[in-house]
């Protein structure tokens, strides 16, 4: 039998903190990706400059180095700014970035950065006729977007989608460096005291797969959900 | 606004020609002067369009003439670049923007498109609802109609074209005649002044045009005023009560059926006339 020398509730307490992390930063992200999408879309010059400085800034430097840029870097901002305060006003203020807000933000910018692609190319496969019938029906923009353009664009951004989110998921690994205790940081721990890398790292890796697995499952069926008019296809 | 449709389709044949007696002024839309550009090319210059009440107006011309650009500017769908429009009398405002002319107040657009309905070339049913859930979209959500009035009108809409064994379909398990009428009940459910029909029946299979038609011809009976742009001539010359002719933007010829087929006046309306 599988024997976790006592670290079985520090790990599920980290599995927990590993899921929270992601399904946070997804949101963080999902808004990010939607806002990135529309700015590039918008033909509004300045706004498509400011998400393509985003994406291309995102996505050309590797994720530990944000991470790090983001905690470290953001507490050394901090830290001078509460000393210029001090020295100015005499008004003495500490602020301690919190790890896992980091964490989720960090990620969050991340991964909105890839999914801005996949919203825009989502948004721009939604058929022009489609909307046009929305709006001969007299439906205002946010109508329109709601129940029309979304709904369809979804069919087009899930598979893109659940692909962020596994790489999202895994990427949470990398708060353990930021001191966070996520599940990998706790086996870590794990594995250098009892000299068992083997037992802890299969089991993390497990818990990983069962939790990928089981998102794949709710993605399939958010497919099965938003690709209702695509199944079966014309009868004639 | 159901009842209304309701009493119209019970006893539509007396209140529609009574009513056209009674109410033959009642001009439900007018356009003036329409202007549209595309680039530094002039599509539309300066068309007029008035229709009252009962009126089935059609459009006809070669491609190009400008004639579904014109008809999507009578719903904004395209914005025109000069000319006034006037839906149940009241006026449609625009304004000049860096980006060209645009509507004054978006709130009004869309109240104009509530009275105004289009049914297009290509059907446009939304592809994530059933044909049931297209029909009922706009009443509960654009007019506020409660879902059970909604879904008992659709019902009866989807009976009267025809299609009341496919309301639980998806649009892609629709042939391209049955999508057409289903998108016909989406329009009729918004209880509308005025329908617009975008070349209804030039997607379809020929065999599949006919049933369409009937549907078209059915609203004709009830009195309803339509705007059509259709290469279908002998339909056009059927049901319409005026006949327009569109050339490079422009009208060329205006009339009645008879006058138009009969007796065509200017020599490119004959020459079109001829190659049908």
């Amino acid at each position: 039998m599988l024997n976790l020398h006592g670290y079985g509730m520090r790990l599920f307490e980290g599995a927990l903190v590993t899921i929270e992390l992601a399904v946070l930063s997804l949101v963080i992200a999902v808004l990010f990706g939607l806002m990135t999408a529309s700015a590039k879309l918008s033909g509004n010059r300045m706004l498509h400059l400011l998400a393509t400085l985003y994406t291309t800034l995102i996505r050309g430097v590797p994720d530990l180095v944000l991470m790090m840029l983001f905690f470290f870097g953001g507490q050394t901002l901090v830290n001078s700014l509460s000393d210029a305060v001090y020295a100015r006003f005499g008004v003495d203020f500490f602020i301690n970035i919190n790890p896992f807000v980091a964490g989720v933000l960090t990620i969050g910018l991340i991964f909105g950065a890839y999914m801005g692609e996949t919203f825009r190319g989502a948004i721009q496969s939604v058929e022009k006729g489609q909307v046009e019938a929305a709006a001969a029906c007299g439906m205002s923009r946010s109508l329109i977007f709601r129940r029309v353009k979304f709904p369809l664009m979804m069919s087009h951004a899930l598979p893109g989608l659940s692909n962020n989110w596994q790489v999202l998921l895994k990427t949470t690994a990398l708060v353990s460096i930021i001191g966070l205790s996520d599940m990998v940081r706790v086996a870590t721990q794990a594995s250098k005291a009892t000299f068992e890398p083997f037992t802890f790292m299969l089991f993390v890796g497990a818990v990983y797969l069962i939790l990928t697995s089981f998102s794949e499952w709710i993605f399939k069926r958010l497919r099965l959900k938003y690709h209702a008019g695509y199944v079966g296809a014309a009868n004639d | 606004m159901i009842k209304i449709i309701e009493t119209l389709g019970v006893a539509n044949k007396s209140l529609a020609s009574e009513s056209r007696d009674s109410v033959e002024s009642e001009t439900l839309l007018k356009a003036t002067k329409i202007e549209k550009n595309f680039g530094n090319t002039p599509v539309l210059k300066g068309i007029s369009l008035t229709a009252n009440r009962g009126d089935i107006i059609t459009l006809i011309g070669s491609s190009g003439s400008g004639k579904s650009t014109f008809l999507r500017c009578l719903n904004l769908l395209e914005q025109p670049d000069g000319g006034e429009l006037e839906v149940h009398g009241q006026k449609i405002g625009f304004k000049n923007t860096r980006h060209g002319r645009a509507p004054e107040n978006d709130r009004h657009v869309q109240w104009m498109r509530s009275r105004v309905a289009m049914v297009f070339q290509n059907f446009n049913l939304w592809a994530h609802m059933t044909l049931l859930e297209n029909i009922v979209e706009a009443p509960i959500h654009v007019l506020g109609v409660s879902k059970s009035k909604a879904y008992e009108h659709a019902h009866s809409l989807l009976e009267r074209v025809g299609l009341a064994e496919r309301s639980e379909h998806y649009p892609s398990q629709l042939s391209g005649g049955q999508q057409q009428r289903g998108a016909i009940a989406r329009a009729l459910a918004m209880n509308p002044d005025v329908m617009l029909f975008d070349e209804p029946t030039s997607a379809l299979d020929p065999e599949l045009v006919g049933d369409v038609l009937r549907v078209i011809r059915s609203l004709k009976e009830e009195g309803r005023t339509m705007i059509l742009v259709t290469h279908e001539m002998q339909f056009a010359e059927d049901v319409s009560t005026k006949i327009m002719y569109l050339n490079q933007g422009k009208v060329e010829e205006v009339g009645t059926p008879s006058q138009i087929f009969g007796h065509p006046s200017s020599a490119r309306l004959r020459q079109f006339l001829s190659t049908r």
